[in-house]
């Protein structure tokens, strides 16, 4: 036999034994490996699926949000409003209420709420820009949130040298309805209530100025 | 029959989990006695052939299918890639002692009168060096030069190895007649 044909035939055998030999025993064995390893795959698959909705759902969330017009700057040049303690005949409820239930119903309304100390103002509590309660007030429509924090006063009670003093101020923008002004002015007060703000929550007082009014909100 | 696979093929490229089942059963003896040749072992060979079905179905999209046999012979490769990277792991055929190529005179061994499962199984007992080459070049017809790139051995080792796989392999075949294997 020439040594190419004996090549052949072994060839030929082979393929022969390869298509005939059955081997059974073991298929189920096979195919559930096959599909352990195809499941990973398709489990990434649903996870990176996962994770990028959420992603989209939360920067939709954050779009909207930002959509808002709402602008947080740093009110440092409000300075004596900030600074000067609050007169006793101010700090009037009724008069703040005026202003918001309808002493300006067609003017420019601007609300400006204060968050100061306490009256002793032996303490000194920080309110940073991004607080809980300046996120809060961001989210009404049509306010400005001015946030100054850790303003340094003169203690003149305590004889101490300075202390910080946070505050922040809201202010509605003007031009706006009446009545709009007045929910929306309820709307950051109920915010505040959220914000831990609420047992004596009150209007003490607004200014001459009829576009202003300040607020004092205790813890 | 070609409508079946192509039905299947489609279903496959779809991510079927029937077609590729049914992919697997048109295939899985031929495919796993492929992998046996290779690596003997039942159990090794399995898990060749899983691993080689794994990367069927997961590149089966782009197969472009012409007729059956062309599908077959996909499948093929791809499972012999897959023993010889694992054969690659386990073995160094570099270090496989050997002799240049002799010509070696082989007794006359009247295959036609053996039976074909018998030279199957005698293969499959072959040294992992004469088996691998004698695959390689005789079944699956590679020349000595892809040999020696696809397993990183010198071309006149792979000659050497297949003239002493064909010595070992028909020592194997002579006592078929007095064993009288699967003639009864």
């Amino acid at each position: 036999m020439e040594k190419g044909s004996f090549e052949r035939m072994l060839r030929d055998k082979v393929l022969q034994a390869e298509s005939t030999l059955a081997q059974t025993a073991s298929k189920e064995q096979v195919w559930n490996a096959i599909q352990q390893k195809q499941q990973p795959k398709r489990k990434w698959y649903y996870a990176i699926t996962a994770i990028l909705v959420v992603i989209g759902v939360v920067s939709v969330l954050y779009v909207k949000e930002d959509k808002m017009n709402t602008v947080a700057r740093n009110a440092g040049v409000e300075k004596p409003l900030v600074v000067e303690p609050l007169e006793p005949q101010i700090l009037q409820p009724s008069a703040s209420t005026k202003l918001v239930e309808g002493g300006h119903k067609k003017s420019p309304h601007a609300v400006l709420i204060k968050k100061l100390e306490n009256k002793s103002l032996t303490e000194s509590t920080s309110l940073p820009k991004e607080s809980t309660a300046v996120v809060l007030l961001s989210k009404v429509e049509n306010v400005v949130v001015n946030a100054a924090v850790n303003i340094p006063i003169e203690n003149k009670i305590q004889s101490i040298a300075a202390t910080l003093v946070p505050e922040f101020t809201v202010q509605f923008k003007r031009g706006r309805p009446a009545d709009e002004v007045e929910m929306q002015t309820k709307e950051v007060i109920a915010r505040l209530k959220k914000f831990k703000l609420s047992k004596n929550t009150s209007i003490l007082a607004n200014t001459n100025e009829k576009q202003k009014g300040l607020f004092k909100i205790k813890f | 029959m070609q409508l079946l696979i192509t039905e299947i093929l489609e279903g496959c490229k779809k991510g079927n989990n029937k077609a590729q089942r049914s992919l697997f059963d048109f295939y899985y003896n031929p495919m796993l006695n492929v992998c046996i040749r290779y690596v003997k072992e039942q159990m090794e060979a399995e898990d060749l052939l899983s691993q080689g079905f794994t990367k069927v179905f997961k590149n089966i999209s782009q197969f472009i299918y012409q007729h059956e046999y062309g599908l077959r012979a996909w499948i093929k490769k791809i499972m012999i890639n897959e023993c010889l990277m694992f054969l690659r792991k386990k073995n160094n055929f570099y270090l496989v002692p050997l002799t240049e190529a002799d010509e070696i005179t082989i007794e006359d061994v009247k295959l036609e009168h053996i039976d074909a499962h018998y030279i199957f199984q005698c293969i499959a007992e072959l040294p992992v060096g004469y088996r691998t080459v004698l695959n390689l070049y005789v079944i699956e017809g590679y020349s000595h030069l892809e040999i020696s790139t696809l397993l990183n051995i010198k071309e006149a080792t792979s000659r050497s190895q297949l003239n002493k796989a064909k010595e070992a392999l028909k020592h194997k075949l002579l006592p078929y007649k007095s064993m009288s294997y699967g003639k009864r």
